[in-house]
């Protein structure tokens, strides 16, 4: 069975004017120009079948955006092939976007000066939904997002929930296959953040409607995608289970001592170098040592018995590598698989 | 709020810059320059058949006249500072013009003295251009150049009051570019750069005299000709230096009233 | 996936509503946008009346007749930027990356561009158009026949369709540059001067470069021409003049050809 969703090779280059350098430098440019390529997606390829929940991460300027732009259609690719459901989304956009949803955090889709219901009322319209769909979908969206005390309002009153909120309900109500959330958390308070990706999470459940969520916020992540694909410098460094990707990356743990002040003095010991069996201590401070090690290298059980047996330990625990720690390295040191 | 000359200096320098970068702009602006002079001198070429003189000049003179007031006016042209006003203003950004230690208008002068001073470069790049299809000459006698230069310089001071003063119309209204448009329109035609003012039909020769904008492009361009010399032209400068008065008073007084505007709607 | 004509036209009318409802949201001076209209329109033909009331014609035009030909081309203008006035702006929704939405969904582009906004002081120049081309065709030394009449019609049409393909043009620049006003001036500019006069005052050069590289002559001096029975002043045959309209619709054909093919130089790189 093919994939619904398969990139191969993808390739887009930029051309940008590369202004020339000191003094005189702005008059050359007037008369000469030299440019310079950028190439912001270069090789990338993988295949998500229907129905999955995938995540896309990067940092800015990693390609990630240019990536979601070749696959709904707004920039043609230099290289490579990109088919979603078998349908070329530069060459066949209009049919490609027919049976997609998209929804940008930073930017609305609907109409600003209108009420809300008006722009549903559009969108129906140019998706070519039946008025029995329509009426159903409406009304569905309603109920789950909680839509009704504001979808008579004009979109430029609403807060940036509730645009949200709408603007999810505009890309979804053509019942699209594929569904492109792009930083759909992002400016949002924490309640609307829970709404958001309980929301996610059950349409996905519904197994309906296959889900490309791109976000910088790694609890959307953590909670809601069981596959990531991580981007960096154009090229794919991971694809896999988020598992996969702490155990692949995040070699070190972090344990953290509570040490007992000393009963006459008052202050707490320092945790020495020679105690911890090679493990490096990240911070002291308060009476708090936090000691960075490498699972692989230093057994657990080894280091706590260490410390436990030269300093007065109140209270011990172990940091798991999380996500946001593990992508932050990634991200700062360029780590390549 | 005093303005400090160094960082007017670089206000300058980078809005030069700016305009470098958009080579374009440059260029298509050049051409609409040529087009207009261009148009007008085969316009007149064709009125002027079977005839010496019209409004008193020679068609060589006539044609010269035409070349200079259109190179004046685009030199004088500014489109920056509309949309720069504007702009802030738009984004409430001018709060923060009002607070910085450089001045507000001092710095929109300094934008318009970068544009203007590029606009200079770029009509002195293209002088060969008009040469071909408009008319080039030197001033008519040594007192023409005399007189023209200051009534050049009044002209440019009188067009940059204009153009700061029609720009804080951005502090009462948003659909600036309307009005912008037709500024330039009257404008154009009120300083005589399609046809000498003294052409014009009787109403609109007496509304033209009370207006400032003759002083901005008709004045000093018969100056330059020679059309107008002597007594005339002395009294024409007058004139200028008279608008150059009521401007500066008008600009600073609709300036107080923008600045409360501003404190009291937070901008 | 390719819609029925009919139901894009029925998608157009359903945005330019909705554009239309949204505008209404805001206040405007009706009588300052018919006044602005007038006066930025009838400019030109100030200036011609100006003229004409010291010399006796143009180019052997006379005033009604250089009149009639003013107001011929405003006429085909305002038919154009009617429905097609969002088209200069294009640079701004790029800029602003609102045009990424558009290419988002199942609808041609162009037609989402040109619904996105109305404009509502092109009324001034509409019936700045209208009245003043009211008059001009009464004054105007024509003999009228069905024949001409429906020239007439074809050739206000034909001339919006010239001036719109140029106009067209020029906006495609906006997928490769971020800034296209100073073009699109220009260009209104050319349309605006040369089209308004006679253009064999300009010379033979001038004439054949309106004509044949960019369609100036097409809009509203052969036409008129033909209208006025003038036609040995044109350097084009009487034949090709009469043909005037399905040239300008030729233009406007190729134009958007090149618009849509332009469109793979986006690189959607507003915010």
């Amino acid at each position: 069975m093919s994939a619904l969703i398969s990139v191969d090779g993808l390739v887009k280059e930029f051309r940008k004017v590369k202004p020339h350098e000191g003094r005189l430098g702005s008059l050359r440019t007037l008369f000469t120009r030299r440019y310079e390529v950028n190439r912001a997606v270069d090789g990338v390829s993988f295949a998500i079948d229907e129905g999955e929940l995938v995540g896309y991460l990067g940092p800015n300027g990693a390609g990630k955006s240019t990536t979601i732009k070749m696959m709904t259609g707004i920039v043609m690719p230099t290289g490579g092939t990109v088919r979603i459901s078998g349908l070329d989304p530069w060459r066949e956009r209009p049919c490609n976007a027919a049976q997609m949803g998209v929804v940008f955090g930073q930017r609305t889709q609907l109409w600003w000066d209108l009420p809300l219901r008006e722009s549903f009322r559009l969108v129906g319209a140019i998706y070519g939904v039946s008025p029995a769909d329509y009426r159903e979908s409406l009304e569905r969206f309603v109920d789950l997002l909680d839509l009704g005390e504001f979808i008579d309002r004009p979109v430029r009153q609403l807060s940036l929930g509730q645009r949200m909120r709408g603007d999810i309900a505009a890309a979804m109500l053509h019942r699209p296959r594929v569904v492109y959330l792009d930083e759909p958390t992002i400016g949002l308070d924490v309640v609307a953040k829970d709404r958001m990706r309980t929301f996610v999470e059950e349409t996905s459940r519904a197994g309906e409607t296959t889900i490309v969520l791109t976000t910088h916020d790694l609890a959307d992540v953590e909670r809601l995608c069981p596959r990531v694909i991580l981007i960096d410098h154009g090229r794919v460094l991971y694809d896999g289970d988020v598992q996969g990707l702490k155990a692949t990356y995040a070699t070190h743990r972090e344990l953290v001592v509570h040490l007992a002040p000393d009963e006459s003095t008052g202050r707490t010991p320092a945790v020495r170098a020679a105690d911890v069996l090679g493990a490096e201590i990240v911070s002291q401070e308060q009476g708090v040592a936090r000691i960075r090690f490498e699972a692989s290298r230093i057994a657990v059980q080894h280091l706590i018995a260490s410390v436990n047996q030269n300093y007065p330990v109140r209270d011990l625990s172990i940091v798991e590598p999380d996500l946001e720690g593990v992508v932050r390295r990634i991200y700062s040191e360029g780590l390549t698989p | 709020m005093t303005a400090s000359a160094p960082g007017l200096r670089r206000i300058v320098v980078a809005r030069m810059k700016t305009a470098m970068t958009y080579r374009q702009n440059v260029l298509l602006l050049q051409v609409i320059v040529i087009l207009n002079i261009f148009i007008l001198s085969r316009l007149w070429t064709t009125l002027f058949e079977g005839r010496d003189t019209v409004a008193g000049m020679t068609l060589h003179t006539f044609l010269l006249y035409i070349t200079v007031v259109n190179l004046q006016s685009w030199v004088f042209t500014d489109l920056t500072v509309n949309e720069y006003t504007y702009q802030r203003v738009r984004t409430g950004e001018v709060v923060f013009d009002l607070m910085r230690p450089i001045g507000f208008v001092p710095q929109m002068l300094a934008h318009m003295a970068g544009s203007h001073l590029f606009m200079v470069l770029s009509v002195v790049v293209a002088l060969p251009v008009v040469l071909v299809v408009g008319t080039l000459g030197a001033p008519a006698s040594p007192a023409a150049l005399a007189l023209y230069a200051p009534s050049l310089v009044f002209g440019y001071v009188i067009s940059v009051l204009l153009a700061v003063l029609t720009s804080m119309v951005a502090f009462w209204t948003v659909e600036t570019s309307g009005f912008t448009m037709l500024y330039r329109l009257i404008n154009q035609f009120f300083a005589g750069t399609m046809l000498p003012v003294s052409l014009f039909p009787e109403p609109l020769r007496i509304l033209a005299g009370l207006l400032p904008f003759q002083s901005t492009g008709y004045i000093p361009a018969t100056i330059y000709v020679g059309r107008t010399e002597g007594d005339a032209a002395l009294r024409a400068l007058a004139v200028q230096g008279l608008w150059i008065l009521i401007l500066a008073l008008a600009t600073t007084a609709v300036w107080h009233r923008a600045r409360r505007r501003v404190a009291v709607q937070g901008g | 996936m390719n819609r029925p004509f009919k139901e894009s036209l029925s998608l157009y009318w359903t945005l330019q509503k909705a554009a239309l409802r949204a505008e209404t949201g805001y206040r405007f001076n009706f009588v300052l946008l018919v006044v602005m209209g007038i006066v930025y329109q009838g400019s030109g033909i100030a200036f011609v009346w100006v003229i004409l009331s010291q010399f006796d014609s143009i180019g052997s035009w006379t005033f009604s007749d250089v009149a009639f030909l003013y107001s011929l081309r405003l006429l085909a203008h305002a038919v154009w930027i009617v429905p097609f006035n969002q088209v200069y702006a294009l640079d701004e929704l790029v800029r602003e990356g609102r045009f990424d939405v558009y290419l988002l969904r199942p609808l041609n582009p162009l037609l989402q561009v040109i619904t996105g906004r109305v404009r509502m002081n092109i009324l001034g120049d509409v019936i700045t158009a209208v009245t003043m081309f009211g008059f001009a065709v009464t004054a105007a030394d024509v003999d009228w026949t069905p024949a001409k009449a429906l020239y007439l019609v074809l050739a206000v049409l034909g001339g919006a369709a010239a001036e719109g393909a140029v106009v067209l043009l020029v906006s495609a620049l906006s997928f490769r540059f971020l800034h296209t006003w100073s073009a699109h001036f220009l260009v209104d500019n050319v349309f605006l001067l040369f089209g308004s006069y006679p253009l064999h005052i300009f010379g033979t050069a001038t004439t054949w470069i309106l004509t044949w590289t960019v369609p100036v002559a097409f809009v509203a001096y052969v036409p008129a021409s033909v209208l006025l029975g003038r036609t040995g002043d044109l350097s084009v045959s009487p034949v090709l003049a009469w043909a005037a309209p399905a040239i300008g619709f030729l233009w406007m054909y190729a134009a958007y050809r090149i618009w849509v093919r332009q469109m793979r130089h986006y690189q959607s790189t507003g915010t």
